[in-house]
């Protein structure tokens, strides 16, 4: 943005979604768990310091916050105590999605958690929401009130009408028909913005920052993704989106990474490659699915075993990787090559590595003799 | 298997004896002959002799006649406590019972099966009493006479072995005890390992461990939920898919309802408006053919208008005549006056008879056709009069005609009015009843949605009562386990030590095993005896085994020492590794002894790894009560929350039905559909707004019932007014057609105008017959005569032409009138024509005409056609009404069944199982791995390793080694335990002759080590009677200092006289029956035996 576009600005908003507080990530280890589901409310803080840092009119939050309609108290809990320590006035619209309905039961209507909340939030309850952003500024939002349903939720927002100059911004939540092989939920129309006659259309469901259309037509319409990823496929996440609009009501989008965490799919099929892999000093803050590919002998394999403890960790040693989802099921010990430590074991245990590389060969019992001998092996370690 | 006390009555020359053992060392002094070897037979005889057995004769009382009792209580190696009771000498008797704890006793069997029982309590070697074949007497087997032996079976423990015994428990429970003694410490390590990994995924069996602790359970247990929980989702998503289909296809069917909904309506306004326009136009084309009428009423205005003008201009004609007569009766007058003198000229010139006579018959023929004329005359006047009052009838009944049109013109505009008054009418009475029924409708659907609200509150009421319910059985069935499971932990923690004792134990085991495994090196020592002689061995620390008599050579082979006792001649000592390193293992032993020990028994266990086990399971159980606890009170939030849930739903109330039904019934008859759209259209305000529409049609109304009851007023009065004039009409016409029938056919003008005319000319007539009757007198008279008649005629023509004037005078008069009466009937005439304003009817007419036109041609649109139409939409509507409801419902399961969401957590639940998955196969392939690797390693062991002899041979060897200071380097037992020699000094002596060899007291001490490794290698009780009396003091300390580390795996009975050989002088009690140092045990047999002499510590 241009210093003439910059003293053009009239208003700023930040427009984040997706937070999925409470998520579980069932595929990890518990550790794992632990460290993803909290990393979904540390990152807020981020969020709303960028806020702070770029003294946003307003904060808008576009629907899937919690990952489900009523959450345990811990995850309500932490939202409240991360917006409790900011001293605003600027107001903070935070708008049930699909995952996080307006239903009965729902976190919304939890009479503690809302009193928890400071007056400057604003939980988006009416059926369209219409409320000023200052003089010259409307913000319509429209809530989801179930988690599925086939009509457009911009429908509801009020076209236009002639002489109406204020900036017009939509807070909506919904699919704008790109959810794969799944059914469109909330289908919002491609050109929503431009029937409702709105300046900016902010909003939330795809996890990744993505423009819609994506041929960046005026007025823009933004998924800014989750703040955290919450899967390895995702596209692009990690992002908030900072909004400036002028005089003119042009919107200028400006995409910020606020992730702590980076997501990676790793296939290792040599030594080499996973050694370099282990002196990364980067992996810290990286949820690594690691695939493990290839044969070693007896002292590699033993080095490789090492090195996947190292990026892992132990009871008694902290993993290298924050995050690590292993699948080393692929890495296969050369049982023809077990290396001299073979020869230095008593007879009777050089008799039973004999037994069991014999039974290595046999399809049925490959794999736990290859495994047998590794044991051996590391138990007459020297 | 161990001993917990022994009670012994009138057994031999015991009175009655009750000794409590301490599970290590216990050192059972007493003086000669106190009995301590009676009490070692009651032991023996307890466990070993069938009660009728003749063996037991000798056991009676020394003292009375009573029959020796002895009860004996053990603990077997699973810690079942078991008590056994018999009586000896005659029928006997014995009972057998069983105990959790030692303190509640379960009788379990009697009489012989008694012996068959302990046979397989204690498999020694020793077949069930009774058969063909079955020993006699104290039966005896390999094991027996090692854990049990009396004095004086030593070289016949060294002698005998295994193939002495009479059953194969023995062997086989020496082999499993023994077959770890061959191990290579290595190979031992990975052993173990490869046992114990073994241990945590398979039971003793082989079979896989199910249990919740078991990791691979866990895995397996957590694949099967997540694949439950995806099989439900996989429903709950395939449902979702299916909705969703029918949600499309439901859409699209209501919107090809909307469709045709909306064109049907479409037409129905399209019909309606026509069939409006037909109305109106209806009522126009009404007030056209009234103004029509109207102006046809002017035109025959108009026409008797002109007929009048006519009569006037024949009136005129008529006056005109009538002067022109006057005109000419008064010349003619004059010339009669002048034909009066000429006539009295001519009398008086013909006043003679002949004329007179001739005067008088022409006077007579004119008299009489003057005759004739007066009646034609007559005749003529009666007929013009009649037509004349015809005329005037006529003139009248024209006037009643006018008024008739004129009032029927009237009476048709009031009549339009109230057509279109009663069309308007009828309109508002619709709209009326509309918004009344919008009205009701709206009432009627706010009381219904109320109603429908409470019935969902109400169901859902229920159903978070029902869930609350569930929630709180949770909640109790959780608490319950929590308790179970927190009741367990503590009892299995009960007596346990702490975290750094334990660390401490784990530490020292650690480090007894490196000491141990420092101290390999390797030793073999070959026996090769000159002579036959007796060899005893211990081998790597082991106690020493008898090894029998040598005769050849006798290989020993030690990992750390041997000690070889010859005969009693030498005794060698051979040993391995640094002397310092043994000594750190001994110390280290020692350490574990007394301070491992003590804790392990009052953790209430008998190793290391039970103890382990037993904290892990505490620990598991504790967290298993946490988390029930947990979920608990999960539970009970949960079910507080439905409850709150349950009340708040279960409070709110709707309508009644009979409210509802009184409401719906006030709807009325309209179609529901158009009522809902109208109410739909109308917002939230509508009854604000449906009060207001009601209110101002019932005023509209009102207002237009008055209007119409004026006009019908009005309509009244003209369609009396127009009856009346018709009635008048009717009477004129009848009359008038009669009297003109009378008159024949011909216009009435023509007829009195021809009348009037043979008026005129009968006048001429009758006056030319005069004025000849008068010409023939003055003719017939002569000159006088017709002078005189002429001059008479003249004067009475004078008269009659005088009569002819004022006749003449009186018509003109009355033409004159009659012109005045049409002239005014004429202006009547015309100023009922301007008074009509003909313009303004035409203009009106052309108007209403206009107005016709624009309204287009005549209708084919008819009720029926549009209730045809009105009944298709209602089909409609109710189909879409169908098609909706079932949209919204398919909508609302889908929008609780969550869409994309649930496809969501499909994707993490398939990566969860996938997950899970590899961790149930990596934890199956690693149990399996080690169950492969430890039934290798067996197998390889079973290839590799020596016999049982070889491994009785590496303790016993090793110990003999060590006691005989290397003398002896290691024994030589056979397959059967047998000994077969011991290697001294680099000779390798063997056979019995060996054994010969050795000194009475080494072969004791040989024998004492077999058995003692045995005992340790069983984890089974050692009762040792008197043994190593022929042992010098620095072999019997060495045999202390061996007892007390054994003590640790086994229990050790010793009897003997000198306690001072295996205790320091502080372990001794005093004035107490027994006394406890640490692992040892010290009873002062004369305290808790009576019928024998008091003795005193020495």
């Amino acid at each position: 943005m241009t210093p003439h576009e910059e003293e053009d600005v009239v208003l700023k908003l930040l427009h984040t979604a997706d937070w999925h507080l409470g998520r579980d990530f069932p595929s990890f280890t518990e550790d794992g768990r632990r460290k993803l589901r909290h990393a979904r409310t540390d990152v807020l803080e981020k969020v709303f310091a960028e806020a702070e840092r770029n003294a946003v009119d307003a904060v808008l939050c576009a629907g899937d916050l919690f990952d489900e309609p009523a959450p345990s108290h811990d995850w309500s809990n932490a939202l409240a105590q991360v917006l409790q320590k900011r001293k605003w006035t600027r107001p903070v619209f935070l708008l049930p999605g699909n995952h996080d309905p307006l239903v009965n039961d729902s976190v919304w209507r939890n009479q503690k958690f809302r009193d928890s909340l400071p007056s400057f939030v604003r939980v988006v309850e009416e059926e369209l929401l219409e409320c000023p952003l200052g003089d010259s500024a409307v913000l319509y939002a429209v809530p989801c009130r179930s988690k599925a349903g086939q009509e457009d939720p911009t429908r509801l927002i009020p076209p236009r009408v002639a002489g109406d100059n204020r900036i017009r911004i939509g807070l909506v939540h919904g699919s704008t028909f790109d959810a794969g092989d799944w059914q469109t939920n909330f289908p919002i129309s491609r050109d929503a913005a431009v029937q409702r006659g709105l300046d900016y259309l902010a909003i939330g469901d795809t996890h990744g920052f993505r423009y819609v259309p994506p041929d960046r037509l005026i007025p823009p319409t933004i998924y800014p993704g989750a703040p955290e990823a919450t899967a390895f496929d995702e596209v692009d996440p990690g992002h908030v989106a900072l909004v400036f609009i002028n005089r003119q009501r042009r919107a200028i989008v400006d995409k910020r990474r606020v992730a702590e965490w980076q997501w990676e799919t790793i296939t290792v099929k040599n030594l080499a490659s996973l050694r370099a892999l282990a002196a990364r000093t980067d992996l810290t803050s990286r949820v690594i699915r690691l695939t493990v590919e290839m044969k070693l002998p007896a002292p590699e394999h033993q080095e490789a075993v090492r090195l996947l403890e190292e990026l892992a960790g132990t009871e008694a040693r902290h993993a290298k990787v924050g995050v690590l989802q292993l699948r080393a099921e692929g890495l296969a010990l050369d049982v023809s090559n077990l290396g001299p430590q073979v020869d230095e074991l008593p007879a009777v245990l050089k008799e039973t590595v004999r037994r069991l590389q014999e039974l290595a060969k046999a399809p049925d019992t490959r794999e736990a003799a290859e495994r047998a001998l590794f044991h051996l092996l590391q138990a007459t370690k020297a | 298997m161990r001993f917990s006390w022994v009670e012994v009555e009138w057994f031999k020359g015991i009175r009655s004896a009750r000794v409590e053992f301490g599970p290590g060392l216990n050192i059972l002094f007493g003086p000669n002959d106190l009995g301590k070897s009676t009490l070692s037979t009651a032991i023996r005889a307890a466990l070993l002799l069938p009660p009728t057995s003749s063996a037991a004769d000798g056991f009676k009382s020394w003292f009375v006649d009573e029959k020796a009792t002895v009860t004996l209580a053990f603990i077997d190696d699973t810690e079942m406590h078991w008590r056994v009771k018999k009586t000896f000498g005659g029928s006997g008797g014995s009972q057998l019972w069983h105990s959790k704890d030692g303190q509640t006793w379960t009788a379990n069997v009697k009489g012989r099966e008694v012996e068959e029982k302990l046979r397989t309590l204690l498999p020694w070697g020793i077949r069930s009493p009774g058969g063909k074949g079955a020993p006699k007497g104290l039966p005896e087997s390999f094991l027996s006479n090692a854990l049990l032996g009396e004095q004086g079976q030593v070289d016949g423990l060294l002698r005998s072995g295994l193939d002495g015994d009479d059953a194969e428990s023995g062997r086989l429970a020496l082999t499993k005890a023994l077959s770890s003694l061959a191990q290579d410490p290595l190979f031992k390590k990975v052993l173990n390992l490869a046992q114990s990994e073994f241990d945590r995924y398979f039971t003793e069996r082989g079979t896989r461990r199910g249990g919740k602790s078991s990791e691979i359970t866990k895995a397996s247990d957590q694949v099967k939920k997540l694949q439950s929980d995806r099989e439900v989702l996989q429903k709950s998503c395939e449902q979702v898919e299916t909705l969703t289909q029918l949600a499309g296809r439901q859409r699209e069917e209501r919107a090809t309802l909307a469709t045709r909904l909306s064109a049907e309506r479409e037409r129905l306004t399209a019909l309606t408006a026509e069939m409006e326009r037909a109305r109106a136009r209806e009522g126009i084309a009404a007030m056209a053919q009234a103004i029509r009428a109207e102006l046809q009423g002017i035109e025959a205005l108009a026409t008797r208008i002109t007929s009048t003008e006519k009569a006037i201009a024949a009136l005129e004609t008529v006056h005109e005549a009538s002067k022109t007569a006057l005109d000419e009766a008064r010349k003619s007058r004059g010339e009669r006056a002048a034909a009066v003198e000429a006539a009295r000229e001519r009398l008086r010139s013909a006043e003679s008879g002949d004329a007179v006579r001739k005067r008088e018959l022409e006077a007579a023929q004119l008299e009489t056709s003057r005759s004739k004329l007066r009646e034609e005359r007559q005749k003529i006047d009666a007929r013009l009069q009649q037509v004349e009052q015809l005329q005037r009838e006529s003139s009248a009944l024209d006037a009643v005609r006018i008024e008739i049109s004129k009032l029927d013109a009237e009476e048709g505009q009031l009549r339009s009015a109230q057509a279109v008054a009663a069309a308007a009418e009828k309109t508002l009475e619709q709209d009326v009843r509309l918004a009344e029924s919008l009205v009701a409708y709206g009432r009627w659907r706010s009381a219904s949605e109320s109603a429908e609200a409470a019935a969902r509150a109400r169901t859902a009421s229920k159903q978070c009562a029902d869930e609350a319910l569930k929630k709180e059985f949770e909640a109790r069935q959780h608490e319950t386990q929590a308790a179970e499971l927190a009741q367990k932990s503590t009892g299995l923690l009960a007596g346990a030590i702490s975290d750094d004792q334990f660390e401490t134990l784990q530490s020292l085991a650690r480090q007894i095993e490196v000491a141990e495994a420092a101290l390999g090196g390797g030793v073999t020592v070959s026996v090769r005896p000159r002579k036959e002689l007796r060899l005893r061995t211990a081998v790597d620390g082991r106690p020493a085994v008898d090894a029998g008599l040598l005769k050849g050579e006798h290989i020993l082979e030690a990992e750390r020492a041997v000690q070889l006792e010859i005969d009693e001649l030498v005794e060698l000592e051979v040993a391995a590794g640094a002397p310092e390193q043994r000594r750190n293992a001994t110390e280290l032993k020692k350490k574990w002894s007394d301070t491992a020990s003590p804790l392990l028994q009052k953790a209430g266990v008998t190793s290391l790894e039970q103890l382990k086990s037993n904290r892990a399971t505490a620990k598991s159980l504790a967290d298993a009560a946490k988390d029930a606890t947990a979920k608990a009170q999960q539970a009970k939030i949960a079910a507080e929350s439905l409850r709150e849930r349950s009340r708040l739903l279960g409070g709110q109330t709707g309508p009644s039905a009979e409210d509802l039904a009184t409401k719906e019934a006030r709807i009325g008859q309209l179609p529901r559909e158009a009522l809902a759209e109208l109410f739909k259209s109308m917002g939230s305000s509508w009854e604000t707004q449906a009060e207001d529409l009601r209110a101002h049609k019932a005023e509209e109304l009102s207002e237009l019932r008055k209007g119409r009851t004026e006009t019908d007023r009005k309509h009244a009065e003209k369609s009396a007014q127009l009856a009346e004039a018709k009635r008048r009409e009717a009477t004129a016409e009848a009359e008038l057609k009669g009297r003109r029938l009378s008159l024949g056919d011909g216009d009435l003008e023509t007829l009195a105008k021809q009348l009037r005319a043979a008026q005129a000319t009968n006048t001429s007539e009758q006056q030319r017959l005069e004025a000849l009757a008068a010409t023939r007198t003055s003719e017939a008279n002569s000159d006088l005569e017709a002078a005189r008649h002429g001059v008479t005629a003249a004067e009475a023509a004078l008269v009659d032409q005088g009569n002819l004037v004022t006749a003449a005078e009186a018509k003109v008069a009355q033409t004159s009138h009659q012109l005045g009466e049409q002239s005014g009937v004429a202006r009547a005439l015309r100023q009922q024509l301007q008074d009509a304003n003909k313009g303004a009817v035409e203009q009106r007419l052309q108007s209403v005409e206009e107005k016709l036109a624009a309204l287009g041609p005549e209708t084919s649109v008819t009720i029926q056609l549009i209730e045809m139409t009105e009944a298709g939409i209602e089909r409609l509507s109710a189909e879409y009404a169908e098609a909706d409801q079932a949209y919204q419902q398919t909508e609302g399961a889908l929008a609780l069944g969550g869409g994309p969401m649930a496809a969501e957590r499909l994707r993490q639940l398939d990566e969860a199982i996938l997950e899970a998955q590899a961790r149930e196969h990596e934890r199956t392939i690693d149990a399996d791995a080690w169950k492969l690797l430890r039934d290798t390693l067996r197998e390889a062991e079973q290839v590799e390793s020596a016999h049982l002899g070889n491994a009785l041979a590496i303790p016993v060897g090793t110990g003999f080694s060590e006691l005989t200071k290397g003398k002896y380097r290691s024994v030589v037992f056979d397959p059967n335990l047998k000994a077969q020699s011991v290697v001294m000094d680099g000779v390798h002596e063997s056979g019995d002759i060996v054994l010969e060899a050795l000194s009475v007291g080494t072969k004791d001490q040989l024998a004492t080590l077999v058995r003692v490794a045995v005992a340790k290698q069983l984890k089974s009780a050692l009762v040792l009677d008197d043994q190593l009396v022929h042992t010098d003091g620095q072999r019997l300390d060495w045999f202390g200092a061996l007892l007390r580390t054994v003590a640790g795996d086994c229990q050790l009975l010793v009897f003997t006289c000198r306690p001072q050989d295996y205790l320091r002088s502080g372990d001794l009690p005093k004035e107490e029956a027994m006394k406890d140092s640490g692992a040892i045990r010290a009873i002062d047999l004369a305290r808790v035996m009576t019928g024998a002499p008091r003795t005193t510590a020495p």
